[in-house]
């Protein structure tokens, strides 16, 4: 039973590692991306480019919520910030390039600029995102907004796996 | 020794409780079991968990913050050796173990014990015994080692063991 568990965490850790993302599977929860996506679809996220393209998907986790938002990135621009020295750092370069990102729901009428937080018109590319959109399994995500949404589905589920524990008789 | 009641008409019940008995058939025949495959196995498993256990120590510690390379590097590690480590026990298990059920020594003789029902409607049990590098095959029908009420007759176990070892190994 440990083992089952602690397998099932080391292979997300190694997700993570390979995709660089916190989080490589991602449900979605809204349907502000209809009809891309819809409530319950599983993302594959992937974080090892340096730079997203405008018309990508990227997946942020908002600032006041700890939800993430799966949103079309609309607008784009890289800025050459000095590095400060407070930081040591062993390489020469003074300076470094900083992606931006502007970002809307397809099925949104406005861009997400009210989510991104007071004084905050931009997202940093390296900082905030999350991952990248790379593939979706359509639906199978959805038993995990009835588990969190849902507290009946919850103990419907224990039943189930009660019930078939009893007849599992090997 | 301790017994457990078992459903008679449950063919891989029976067998577990038989191969959980081995220890002291053999013990009476002279063995004392090595626990030595059962320890690497535990120790790989205990290392593993322990592994995993790191890893979420370090995602509350760097509060899972991917923008942190030190974090990533300690993680990397971490998820290497899990697998690493779990290869090493598939492989034991795999190649080295191969269904070892029981495994003893007596004197500079060392001796293991595999077991096997064809499928678990079949009530024959299998007994493969390796001696010093010889192979030793018999069957045993679970239904004539138990008693009615599902308990383990050890006595019964004991008598057709020791009657199939003495048939080749007359050295007391």
């Amino acid at each position: 039973m440990a083992m089952v568990v602690t397998s099932a965490f080391a292979i997300w850790k190694g997700l993570a590692v390979i995709t660089n993302s916190p989080s490589p599977l991602v449900v979605v929860l809204s349907g502000s991306m209809e009809p891309a996506f819809q409530r319950g679809d599983i993302l594959f996220l992937w974080n090892r480019e340096t730079y997203v393209d405008v018309g990508d998907i990227v997946v942020y986790n908002a600032p006041q919520r700890s939800i993430p938002i799966v949103h079309r990135v609309v607008h784009q621009h890289v800025v050459e910030e000095p590095i400060s020295k407070s930081k040591k750092s062993k390489t020469l370069e003074t300076s470094k390039k900083t992606q931006y990102l502007l970002t809307k729901g397809d099925n949104n009428e406005r861009d997400d600029l009210p989510l991104y937080g007071y004084g905050k018109n931009y997202l940093n590319r390296e900082k905030e995102i999350i991952g990248n959109v790379k593939g979706y399994i359509p639906k199978v995500g959805y038993i995990t907004i009835l588990i969190t949404e849902n507290q009946y589905f919850k103990y419907a589920m224990f039943a189930a796996l009660a019930i078939s524990a009893l007849f599992s008789q090997d | 020794m301790s017994f457990n009641k078992v459903s008679i008409h449950s063919v891989p019940a029976m067998r577990v409780e038989a191969d959980e008995h081995l220890g002291d058939v053999f013990e009476t025949l002279g063995y004392t079991e090595s626990f030595k495959y059962s320890d690497t196995k535990l120790i790989l498993g205990y290392s593993s968990v322990a592994l995993a256990g790191l890893m979420y120590y370090l995602e509350k510690k760097f509060k899972n913050d991917f923008t942190d390379r030190t974090y990533v590097s300690y993680l990397q590690l971490a998820v290497v050796s899990f697998f690493i480590v779990q290869f090493v026990l598939y492989c034991f298990t795999k190649f080295v173990e191969k269904g070892v059920k029981y495994h003893g020594t007596k004197k500079n003789k060392s001796i293991s014990v595999f077991t096997s029902t064809k499928s678990k409607f079949d009530p024959n049990y299998n007994i493969t015994l390796k001696l010093d590098g010889n192979t030793h095959k018999t069957t045993i029908p679970l239904n004539e080692l138990f008693f009615d009420d599902g308990f383990l007759s050890i006595d019964a176990f004991k008598s057709k063991i020791t009657g199939f070892v003495e048939s080749f190994d007359k050295s007391k």
